[in-house]
């Protein structure tokens, strides 16, 4: 009997299962699915902007709340103990803050611990470390010095911005700077007894009269041009020269390069590049250097082919914008020799009704060419020790203000 | 779609790659199949049409993990019935499960001959049923789903199942002996 009941309603379904489809039923769908995707993107959106919110909250929160500390500090000033080393350039914000000690002058003493920290020689090791490891390794390094039960505070905090810069060699500086003998240096600090409380602690107390210390290291000009990292960089792009006489030529290039780095912002970088361009003329005496070939008797010369090539080798300097971002702008400058030949050169005549004439001009001189050139683009940080770019060049010859090129170029670098 | 041809197969190929218009034949191909299962699952046409959308905006986004080496009725059938449940979930009340007790439900059933199909569509019968007992009806009877099968995917016990089917079927006799009276008027809520 119950197999019975359940064998009419599935009969039942098979008789009336069927469903006509109406004509809308279609276009409803459609509505309907693009009514969901769009409230998908909205839901997205939504979240996007709910994450940026809470994070601009969150950071505002930290903001307000560290401004309510600092503004516990009165007049507070940054000092700034800048040490060069080999390969790394780090910033050191020293705020020291005593009653007692208001308006000493302990310019000296930093100067001392500056030396003191010079001459140490500590042998870095190149290794390339990521920005934000470094502000976490420096970030923990907060040291806080009590003195006598006075109110005193000295903190360090660092902030290094080169990127290039190594973890042992940022620890050893941490480690010099949090050492008690290297503080005690301080003449100044000698006669106070100072001992290195641990942040956690909840020992320091709030400074009233901050001394400020400003100390800067310049470096000099062979400590600046000295480089810091080596990269390979290999290249591709595409070519037009341009001439107030000649039809434009295209063609491209490739070749090969060594980058290093300066400081953050600057580095060289030495370029050699193959180029090959083609082109015609519609006068063959525009060509410098080359005699175009008498026209035989009742032709004229109708246009000239050429292909050009050479090597090109140029030096120079960018600017890196924004150093330690994953998209980096740069714009340089350049010196830039080319020697180049026009090989293929063909003349080609037509005669008065008896068709076309063509003459190959055999060896042609070599040209060297000096030029300026400006570049502009974008670095793109793509693996730990790849980074890829895409730039323009413009190249102006310097001597006969002509012949500019202007190239496209792609390519990769390889950070040793 | 009873019997997929290379055609079908094509179809779907021609969907996975992003064809609109294969989209557009495809869904007027499985319409009636899956409109069917709607039909049995929801309370009105209104509603019947959105669970409709739903299934195939959900079939369409995931028909990259169909396996084309097996049939895709059953795929659809399944992705459907779950879409379904998935709908009537939404509705807490809806789906509220109670496990009833037999002494309460009397096992006997009415001994009078069961009108043919032809002459009295149960699937009408069933939209009478509580939204619970329908539902276990239909995967029960028409998708042939076991009790542990069905009490997994509906996260209820296999006796609230049981129960469920057994106050389903006590309740459709009585329906049937009443409709048989003329005390019951049956209209279906699709506009069949």
């Amino acid at each position: 009997m119950e197999d019975n009941l359940f064998n009419k309603i599935r009969e039942s379904e098979e008789l009336y299962c069927h469903v006509e489809m109406p004509t809308k039923a279609l276009q409803d769908y459609k509505n309907y699915a693009s009514s969901k995707a769009s409230v998908n993107g909205k839901s997205s959106k939504r979240f996007f902007w709910g994450l940026l919110a809470a994070l601009l909250l969150t950071n505002g929160f930290w903001l307000s709340k560290t401004w309510f500390s600092s503004d516990n500090n009165i007049s507070p000033q940054l000092s700034t103990l800048q040490v060069s080393r080999d390969t790394i350039y780090i910033t050191k914000e020293v705020y020291l803050s005593d009653s007692d000690q208001s308006g000493l002058d302990i310019s000296d003493e930093l100067e001392n611990l500056k030396n003191d920290l010079k001459q140490q020689r500590f042998k870095f090791n190149q290794e390339r470390v990521q920005f934000s490891t470094i502000i976490k390794d420096l970030n923990s390094t907060i040291a806080s010095i009590s003195s006598l039960g006075r109110n005193s505070l000295l903190s360090l905090n660092g902030i290094a911005s080169n990127r290039n810069i190594q973890t042992a060699e940022t620890d050893n500086t941490i480690s010099l700077l949090e050492d008690r003998s290297t503080i005690n240096s301080i003449g100044t600090l000698k006669n106070l007894e100072i001992s290195l409380i641990d942040y956690k602690e909840d020992k320091i107390l709030i400074p009233l009269s901050p001394i400020i210390i400003r100390l800067n290291d310049k470096m000099n000009i062979v400590e600046f041009l000295k480089p810091k990292s080596f990269t390979l960089l290999a290249n591709t792009g595409i070519v037009g020269q341009r001439s107030n006489r000649y039809s434009p030529l295209s063609g491209n290039q490739f070749g090969f390069g060594f980058t290093s780095l300066m400081t953050q912002h600057w580095r060289y970088n030495i370029n050699f590049d193959y180029f090959k361009l083609n082109g015609e003329y519609e006068d063959g005496d525009v060509l410098p250097t080359i005699a175009s070939p008498s026209a035989p008797p009742g032709s004229t010369l109708e246009e000239v082919y050429v292909t050009q090539s050479g090597w090109q080798g140029s030096f120079g300097i960018d600017y890196l914008f924004r150093p330690i971002k994953m998209i980096r702008p740069f714009a340089g400058i350049y010196y830039q020799n080319r020697s180049s030949n026009f090989n293929n050169i063909l003349f080609k005549f037509e005669k008065d009704g008896s068709g076309e004439l063509e003459l190959s001009s055999p060896n042609t001189p070599r040209i060297n060419q000096s030029l300026i050139s400006l570049r502009v683009g974008l670095d793109i940080n793509l693996l730990k020790s790849v980074d890829g770019f895409i730039g323009i060049n413009y190249n102006h010859n310097l001597s006969t203000l002509e012949n500019s090129l202007l190239s496209l170029n792609t390519g990769l670098y390889y950070h040793f | 779609m009873q019997h997929e041809s290379s055609n079908t197969k094509l179809l779907i190929e021609q969907c996975q790659q992003g064809n609109q218009l294969a989209e557009d034949q495809l869904f007027r191909l499985c319409y009636s199949q899956v409109a069917g299962i709607c039909r049995r699952y929801s309370r009105s046409k209104e509603e019947s049409e959105e669970m409709l959308n739903d299934c195939f905006f959900r079939m369409f986004k995931q028909l990259d993990k169909y396996d084309p080496s097996f049939d895709f009725s059953p795929w659809l059938r399944k992705l459907t019935v779950n879409c379904c449940l998935r709908y009537l979930q939404k509705y807490k009340g809806r789906l509220s499960f109670t496990e009833w007790n037999d002494d309460l439900i009397d096992g006997k059933f009415s001994e009078n001959k069961l009108p043919e199909a032809k002459d009295l569509n149960y699937l009408d019968l069933l939209h009478g049923l509580p939204e619970a007992c329908k539902t276990i009806i239909n995967l029960f009877v028409i998708e042939g789903y076991k009790h542990h099968e069905i009490a997994e995917m509906l996260n209820i016990s296999v006796g609230t199942s049981k129960s469920n089917l057994h106050r389903a079927k006590k309740l459709l006799y009585d329906m049937v002996e009443r409709a048989g009276k003329g005390k019951l008027k049956l209209k279906s809520n699709h506009g069949r």
